[in-house]
């Protein structure tokens, strides 16, 4: 098996939301003590609803935000409490493309400029004419012409400004690159072309993808592994076959209930979860979920569920799975079987 | 080859410059007003080269006149030609202008830029001392700075420099802080990029249209102080050909002689219009939310 490139260990993210002399302090629970790997040459796919703290997630292990607690470990190094100078070595390997390509590029440099600064900042060009060249064929790896490299962002559509902003992760050859929905901006048929893109440039270079997205069909289609977050936490983790053919978590079975089969006359038991997302300023106590969870149990209110192996590179969060526990195991194959009835019944 | 490609294309592409370029083209008042200027600041080169009269010559057979084909623009007590200490005090006031506007820009932006993007302590202890400073009127500021180190046209540049920061600080944090926020300055952060060329090659470019705005409304109004000051008494000293001096000199013949203050008055006047039109006039041309 690969070795791993990123080990993340605890990773807690709190943003504080007040903080007055007097008052108490009060945190928003973005990431709430993450564990996960990512091996070499893999694509490691999140997916969770809005709200759920991927995108913080993706921040923090590119140390945009300074993570409040827990270990980063890249390529044996952590980097958890690394200063700004440290940092920039360790960004040489791990890279960010962002969400918004119309926010991501400075709307005053041109496209040569915004390409050549991470070259100029690493010290990777010896002269002007070797940022030129490298500049250029930056641009002809993302599938864009060389004229371009004059523009500026603003003459481009949104699918072009994401290459662009591909090709200045790219700049610095990176191993790791962590793509913070990289095409839940862009239309539906240009999604597919900078998809096509990245799975191109991940042969080519062999690169490491931290893939996060809303969008279940997209992570699908490019990730060998998936990580589903509900409210700043992993519930389920798993190769891709195993998550889309066999979910065992509750909540990704509901949302993957909810993803579109295209074909009218398929017949489709969903899985309506009700509520909305709680509030990561309190959040639920024991498992997350057990507000909007069908199958919830008492332990479920009092207890977080630990890591549960139910196959093979298959993980589950859930109460559900404790084998250890007859009981609640019972309990569950009992309320399983509820379930299905009532959802016969209606 | 490729960047002779590269190169060629350089020529037809709408750069952010030549966008402004066509918008300020539109603005016929500032065209007028920076004609104007441009005039005004040749005329400081050449002043004393074309000015008919020395700017100290005395003439005690004509003192007092008012215009003629002689004297354009009249007679002082002394007898010295108006015309000619005026467009030879242009030099002066543009300089006092343009001098102390930059220490202020300067001063300013480098003040905004560190407040803005470090916040905390910092700002605070930068925001708060533009505090004190905006709360004095402008022209009582200066009159205490001079105060404190003395009458003359070097500490007049000082005192007008120290009253006109505060504006640049704070219209450069404000800038600052919107730009701060934008994920291609976090993009910059992810390639590595460290504070100062975020700081300068980033953010400071966002400011800088309304940097030259106020750059060119601060050195109309700079001006008007520099010669208030002298009018009072506090910047340049007799016989310095300064326009507030002149004005000054001509209040005491006002009732008699109208020519000794309306001169002085109308070159102060027609100076300061002329930036702050200009200054309209690239505000107009520099925001992006007005397009044609």
């Amino acid at each position: 098996m690969a070795e791993d490139l990123l080990k993340v260990e605890g990773l807690k993210q709190y943003y504080p939301v007040s903080g007055g002399l007097l008052e108490k302090k009060i945190f928003v629970k973005a990431v709430d003590g993450v564990d996960f790997e990512v091996k070499k040459g893999e694509v490691f796919g999140i997916v969770g609803e809005s709200g759920c703290g991927k995108s913080t997630l993706g921040k923090s292990i590119c140390k945009l935000i300074e993570p409040t607690d827990g270990k980063i470990i890249i390529d044996g190094e952590e980097i958890q409490s690394y200063d700004r100078k440290q940092m920039r070595k360790v960004r040489k390997k791990v890279q960010m493309v962002f969400q918004d390509p119309y926010a991501s590029l400075n709307p005053r440099m041109s496209i040569h400029d915004i390409l050549a600064e991470p070259l100029i900042i690493h010290g990777l060009c010896k002269d002007k004419k070797e940022i030129d060249e490298t500049v250029i064929r930056l641009l002809r790896e993302v599938g864009m012409d060389d004229y371009h490299a004059n523009r500026y962002p603003h003459e481009f559509s949104g699918g072009q400004r994401q290459r662009i902003g591909i090709a200045r992760a790219l700049a610095v050859r990176p191993e790791l690159i962590v793509a913070d929905e990289p095409v839940s901006a862009l239309d539906v048929s240009i999604q597919s072309q900078v998809l096509n893109l990245m799975s191109k440039l991940k042969k080519d270079y062999n690169f490491t993808y931290i893939f996060i997205a809303h969008d279940l069909s997209v992570v699908e289609h490019i990730s060998d592994r998936i990580g589903v977050m509900y409210l700043g936490n992993f519930v389920e983790e798993a190769s891709k076959e195993n998550l889309y053919k066999n979910p065992m978590h509750p909540y990704t079975q509901a949302l993957l209930s909810a993803v579109p089969i295209p074909n009218p006359h398929a017949k489709k038991e969903r899985i309506i979860l009700e509520g909305n997302i709680p509030s990561a300023i309190n959040p639920p106590s024991g498992c997350k979920f057990h507000t909007r969870c069908p199958k919830c149990m008492e332990i479920c209110k009092r207890e977080a569920p630990k890591k549960y192996q139910v196959g093979d590179d298959h993980f589950v969060y859930c109460h559900l799975y404790d084998k250890e526990n007859p009981e609640v195991n019972g309990t569950a194959a009992k309320k399983t079987e509820e379930t299905k009835a009532e959802a016969q019944e209606a | 080859m490729a960047k002779e490609k590269v190169l060629n294309e350089r020529t037809d592409i709408n750069t952010p410059f030549k966008d402004f370029v066509r918008k300020f083209k539109k603005q016929k008042t500032a065209l007028v007003a920076m004609c104007f200027i441009i005039f005004l600041v040749i005329l400081s080169f050449i002043s004393y080269q074309i000015a008919p009269y020395g700017i100290n010559e005395y003439d005690y057979m004509a003192i007092l006149q008012g215009p003629s084909a002689a004297h354009w623009f009249g007679t002082d007590e002394f007898g010295r030609d108006l015309f000619s200490r005026i467009i030879c005090g242009t030099r002066i006031s543009l300089s006092v202008g343009l001098f102390s506007v930059s220490i202020a820009a300067i001063c300013g932006t480098i003040l905004g830029l560190l407040g803005g993007y470090y916040g905390g302590l910092l700002d605070s202890a930068i925001m708060r001392v533009c505090d004190v400073l905006f709360a004095f009127p402008g022209i009582i500021l200066a009159i205490a700075i001079i105060a404190i180190l003395g009458s003359g046209m070097t500490n007049v540049v000082i005192a007008v420099a120290v009253f006109s920061t505060p504006t640049f600080a704070r219209l450069v944090r404000s800038t600052t802080l919107a730009t701060k926020g934008n994920v291609f300055v976090q993009a910059a952060r992810n390639i590595g990029a460290s504070d100062a060329r975020i700081l300068f090659r980033h953010i400071l470019p966002s400011a800088v249209p309304n940097i030259i705005v106020q750059y060119t409304m601060s050195i109309g109004t700079s001006i008007l102080t520099a010669s208030s000051l002298s009018f009072l008494g506090m910047g340049a000293q007799p016989p310095t050909p300064e326009w507030g001096l002149l004005l000054s000199n001509g209040r005491t013949y006002m009732m008699t002689s109208w020519h000794t203050t309306l001169f002085p008055g109308l070159a102060i006047f027609l100076t300061v219009l002329a930036f702050n039109l200009l200054g309209d006039g690239l505000r107009d041309a520099l925001d992006p939310k007005l397009t044609d």
